[in-house]
């Protein structure tokens, strides 16, 4: 129980690698959930699981989409 | 679907029947939509939202619940304002990268929870609204 406690009084090692950015995924996978949660009318367990990697993969591919554009314009503007 | 426990709370006057399942919902994340009838939407809400939290003090310890973060990381539940003294008392720190991904978690977390509160709070007085017109 102390030892359970005591993890949560000491913060975790992580690098700044980017590497860390893969930390976005469960927590996006969990806004996915939430959101539909309470936005379906009917929760179907093989449409709501449907229903969340389709959220999932779109805001993944659009933060992708996001990042390289950003980083176009960065190349083009800066060098 | 809605559940038969459900039934007990509407008979409370329609302002305190929302009161309650907003409060009820702050209090621990999901109980508004359990309140209301949907057993299932709640616990997918409640595992969601503690997990969120929970995975954000585990990376960047309770030292992360402090303001301005606060204001989002409190609508996870009022207990986080108990941990928030807690880590004051002991002085406890977070630096770095931890702590901002302990403060995106967290702050998260409780944003998300405010959203579902919002959505039971609407559900609740669209339920009301029904039973008035029958």
């Amino acid at each position: 129980m102390t030892l359970m406690l005591a993890s949560f009084t000491s913060p975790v090692h992580i690098g700044s690698t980017a590497g860390t950015l893969l930390w976005a995924l469960p927590l996006i996978a969990i806004i996915s959930i939430v959101y539909k949660a309470i936005k379906l009318d009917e929760i179907k367990p093989a449409d709501f699981v449907k229903q969340v990697v389709l959220l999932f993969g779109s805001i993944v591919v659009f933060m992708a989409v996001t990042a390289v554009v950003i980083f176009a314009v960065m190349k083009i503007f800066i060098g | 679907m809605k559940d038969q426990s459900s039934e007990q709370f509407k008979k409370l006057p329609a302002v305190a029947y929302l009161i309650l399942v907003g409060v009820a919902g702050w209090w621990i994340p999901g109980v508004g939509h359990w309140i209301i009838g949907r057993p299932k939407r709640a616990a997918m809400i409640f595992f969601s939202i503690v997990l969120a939290f929970m995975l954000g003090i585990w990376l960047g310890s309770i030292a992360v619940i402090e303001k301005p973060w606060f204001y989002a990381q409190i609508l996870n539940s009022p207990m986080v304002a108990y941990l928030a003294h807690i880590s004051k008392v002991f002085g406890l720190v977070s630096y770095g990268r931890p702590r901002e991904l302990g403060e995106i978690y967290t702050g998260i977390a409780g944003m998300l929870n405010l959203l579902c509160i919002v959505n039971a709070v609407y559900l609740a007085h669209c339920d009301t609204i029904k039973e008035q017109n029958k």
